[in-house]
């Protein structure tokens, strides 16, 4: 992909501090590649954007919980972008797209490194020819059909604030991952890729407080891994986003329950066991913290779905299972 | 929250932990819990019995104590000479009233006189034996008198512990070097160089393993338990192999001064169970009085070492507190509540502590909404009473009730329902009672009452989170339960959040009155 260094969420590298038990306390930084269970849940999970069926799941059990769900999420979701850009690629395609949104439907308007806010009005004619009619900040314009590309709908159903001119400053993790241009496109609009329903205090921590770099070079390439996942609860994404955070303890809300989000992850037995039975379409990557007490139960109902299955799956095939995981992957009927 | 390194490090520890075993000798322990368990294996299903159950209980609890507690044996945390004291005046009296079996409770009695003077600390010392000693320091070769380590500080040692009770003696006792913990401390705690359980693997919980902290274990036990591994894999369909990292325990030296006598006891035997019998009786001594209509209630036995009982029908809920990831409290279903889940209660006054929040908030006003809410229940309850709830359910929907049925009615007739979640079924009840023209006033007056429950249990729930999080949940952790002072709380008595160790499988029926109050059961109770 141009632009894009780095392959998956898992080829980043991490500030990590060398930690052992006798020198609790003192710590050294250095730049390291994510452990081999970090990259093996990052590939499960692109492999899993990659699917073609749409209700897979994939279990793991693990000593820890932490990080999981993000590297997961973030795998998903920029693999997903990439299998399915926002930012269109055939402007006949997107002409016609646009043909059937409704006039006020809230759009960007790409100008180089600036994005205009704004709505799609229609289509008019100026001087016999057909022209896109958009309104940005303070204007009204009329482009040439050949600008389409230029317009990228926000996924959003209503225009909430009021429209602005800015220029984007793009993380250099998320241009790792993305090229320019669809990463531009990436944080200036929503979609319902990934729901993860999990203690929300330590995934916005996990999200926004560990720094990843690109490669092993300079920190210009750093980031968090909010960057990527860009989840609505999470500062700096909560009008753009990819990713929905939900409570396990207090559950979706009655507009989340309608969301359709092509994958869940449940981070943690409590999770699973609550809210599995929501979002029954989206593929399910169950994340089993072996040292909480719901873990038992949560294998349990794990397990049995596993054996209520309604077909097998390739999907971890050829993926070694790492030493401090238990790994499991089914069809599930809808 | 972990740090991507620090979780990085778990996960190596997972894949590289190894545990031994190591066995304990003492000739006179294993002489008494030979005997003890020759006793309770030849009283056999009469072990129920009165005389029995009162002899046998401590009986084991002791036997359980020297196994799980690496104190010496006449320490007074173990508390064999309490024991001694009441259970040889009925080991002496067993001739009489089971003559076959005096030979055996003699020699019960005599074992056990003997262990009132032993000093001795077989398990402790086995414990202390596995910790490296601390290097000490030496003098630096500079011109200065300057004082270096001789090595690296020892890595940090964590006793393991059965039972959370005993970590401030066994502390005391171990000193600097060892961190003394339980379970749930462990796996919920920072890695730690070795850990050194006291007892069997069987007698701890498998996530000590399946999410290990340290990479090297040692299960040290005495030498006549026989251990079993646990399951460590959680899957089904998985195809990773496990790895042995389990080793079996060594044979058992059958030469020297504590040579081992050959039989082992299966140590799942040992662990405690809830003593059903044993705990409702005492439950009936210290509940107290109460009063209001029969209920069916189910007894939990709690790791404070209470009993409570809780309705077990009709939707019934309680409040439970939630340590994973960050700390919650919510109320869940009673018949959803199971070992494991920790239990909010009140320690004293009524157990419906809600409702005595809400009444203050709603102050001069709580009076008359409560006698309006006495009003229509007390109607529909004598209705209930007189046609049955299948008769009133019945009554109820040609009434225009949407959801009438056996349970809803009863639910609807307990004082602890508020109203209806349909108008319809409310009117269908005001109908069936004759209040009909009163539906504005009765539901509007419900629905205040049940904003006032809604904002008392908001308060609660976001102070005792509070409370929890501010002490960081380690003696609840440590202790299985703990009391907190909820300061807005105060007056209507301390909460208490506990462990649910059993729920009874029986159902009783009890006045409403003795529903959630905590009453004091006895934690040797539980040695059935």
């Amino acid at each position: 992909m141009e632009g894009s260094a780095i392959q998956s969420v898992g080829d980043l590298r991490f500030e990590a501090e060398a930690i052992t038990p006798a020198t609790a306390g003192l710590t050294s930084e250095s730049h390291e590649a994510i452990p081999y269970w970090g990259r093996f849940i990052a590939g499960a999970s692109r492999r899993l954007a990659r699917s073609e069926s749409q209700t897979t799941t994939v279990g793991l059990t693990l000593p820890a919980r932490g990080f999981a769900a993000v590297l997961g999420a973030g795998a998903f979701v920029t693999e997903q972008e990439r299998l399915h850009p926002m930012s269109p690629g055939d402007a006949e395609e997107h002409v016609a797209l646009l043909r059937s949104c409704p006039s006020g439907t809230p759009i960007k308007y790409h100008a180089g490194s600036k994005v205009w806010d704004g709505r799609f009005i229609g289509f008019t004619d100026h001087e016999g020819e057909e022209k896109l009619y958009i309104e940005t900040r303070n204007m009204k314009r009329k482009l040439a059909l050949s600008s389409a590309l230029n317009i990228r709908l926000t996924g959003e159903l209503v225009q909430s604030n009021a429209l602005r001119s800015r220029k984007v400053a793009l993380s250099p993790l998320l241009k790792s991952l993305l090229s320019p241009d669809a990463a531009l496109t990436y944080v200036t609009t929503t979609r319902h890729d990934c729901i993860v329903v999990g203690t929300q205090s330590s995934l916005v921590g996990e999200l926004t407080s560990q720094k990843f770099f690109a490669s092993e070079g300079p920190n210009g390439s750093g980031g968090v891994l909010q960057d990527i996942v860009r989840a609505r609860e999470a500062p700096g994404a909560r009008r753009y986003f990819r990713t929905v955070l939900v409570p396990s303890t207090t559950g979706p809300s009655a507009e989340e329950r309608t969301f359709a989000p092509r994958l869940v992850v449940f981070d943690g037995g409590r999770a699973y066991l609550r809210w599995r039975h929501i979002w029954r379409n989206a593929h399910q990557l169950v994340l089993i913290d072996r040292s909480s007490a719901s873990a038992e139960d949560a294998a349990g109902e794990l397990s049995m779905a596993f054996i209520e299955r309604t077909g097998e799956t390739s999907i971890l095939d050829r993926l070694a299972v790492p030493g401090s995981l238990e790994a499991i992957a089914f069809e599930r009927g809808l | 929250m972990r740090s991507l390194a620090e979780t990085a490090h778990l996960h190596r520890l997972a894949e590289e932990w190894s545990a031994d075993r190591v066995l304990v000798e003492h000739a006179q322990l294993e002489a008494f819990s030979q005997a003890t368990g020759h006793l309770i294996g030849s009283v056999g299903e009469d072990a129920q019995e009165d005389y029995w159950a009162e002899l046998l209980r401590p009986l084991k609890r002791l036997r359980w104590l020297v196994a799980t507690v690496p104190l010496p044996v006449s320490h007074p945390a173990v508390g064999v000479a309490p024991i001694a004291h009441s259970v040889l005046p009925q080991l002496r009296r067993c001739g009489r009233i089971a003559p076959a079996l005096a030979g055996t409770s003699d020699r019960v009695a005599e074992l056990l006189e003997e262990l009132t003077r032993c000093e001795d600390d077989p398990l402790g010392e086995a414990v202390r034996c596995l910790r490296p000693a601390d290097p000490g320091l030496v003098r630096g070769a500079g011109p200065l008198e300057v004082w270096e380590m001789a090595a690296p500080p020892a890595e940090p040692a964590a006793l393991l512990l059965r039972d959370g009770r005993f970590t401030d003696p066994v502390r005391a006792a171990f000193g600097r070097g060892w961190e003394v913990v339980t379970a749930a401390e462990l796996v919920r705690g920072k890695p730690v160089g070795q850990v050194v359980a006291a007892g069997p693997v069987s007698w701890f919980p498998p996530a000590v393993l399946r999410a290990p902290r340290s990479s090297k274990f040692t299960f040290t036990y005495f030498g006549w338990l026989r251990d079993h591994d646990p399951e460590l894999g959680m899957l089904t369909g998985t195809e990773a192999a496990e790895r042995i990292a389990l080793h079996p325990p060594p044979e058992r030296a059958r030469e020297g001064p504590v040579a081992g006598q050959g039989a082992q006891d299966d140590a799942r035997a040992w662990i405690p169970r809830v003593e059903w019998k044993a705990i409702t009786a005492a439950a009936g001594r210290t509940g107290g009085e109460a009063h209001g209509e029969l209920v069916d209630a189910l007894l939990f036995a709690l790791a404070s070492g209470d009993g409570v009982y809780l309705a077990a029908k009709d939707g019934a809920q309680a409040y439970t507190a939630e340590l994973e990831g960050e700390v919650s409290v919510r109320q869940l279903s009673v018949s959803e509540l199971g070992e494991g889940h920790f239990l909010v209660l009140r320690t004293t006054g009524e157990g419906d502590y809600i409702r005595e929040i809400a009444d203050r908030l709603l102050g001069d006003r709580a009076e008359q909404l409560r006698a309006i809410q006495r009003g229509w229940k007390l109607e529909l309850g004598r209705l209930v009473d007189l046609r049955g709830p299948s008769g009133v359910a019945k009554d109820l929907k040609e009434l225009g009730a949407l959801i009438a049925n056996d349970m809803n009615v009863r639910r609807w007739a307990s004082p602890e329902s508020l109203r209806t979640h349909s108008k319809e079924d409310f009117g269908a009840i005001l109908r069936l009672i004759g209040d009909e023209e009163q539906f504005e006033v009765i539901w509007n007056a419900m629905g205040e009452l049940q904003a006032a429950h809604m904002k008392a249990g908001n308060e609660v729930r976001k102070l005792l989170v509070a409370e929890i999080r501010q002490s960081d949940g380690a003696e609840l952790l440590r202790n299985g339960w703990a009391d907190y002072d909820v300061e807005e709380v105060e007056g209507e008595g301390t909460l208490r959040v506990a462990r649910i160790n059993g729920v009874s499988p029986d159902l009783q029926e009890l006045p409403r009155g003795r529903l959630r109050r905590p009453c004091p059961v006895g934690a040797e109770r539980w040695h059935g």
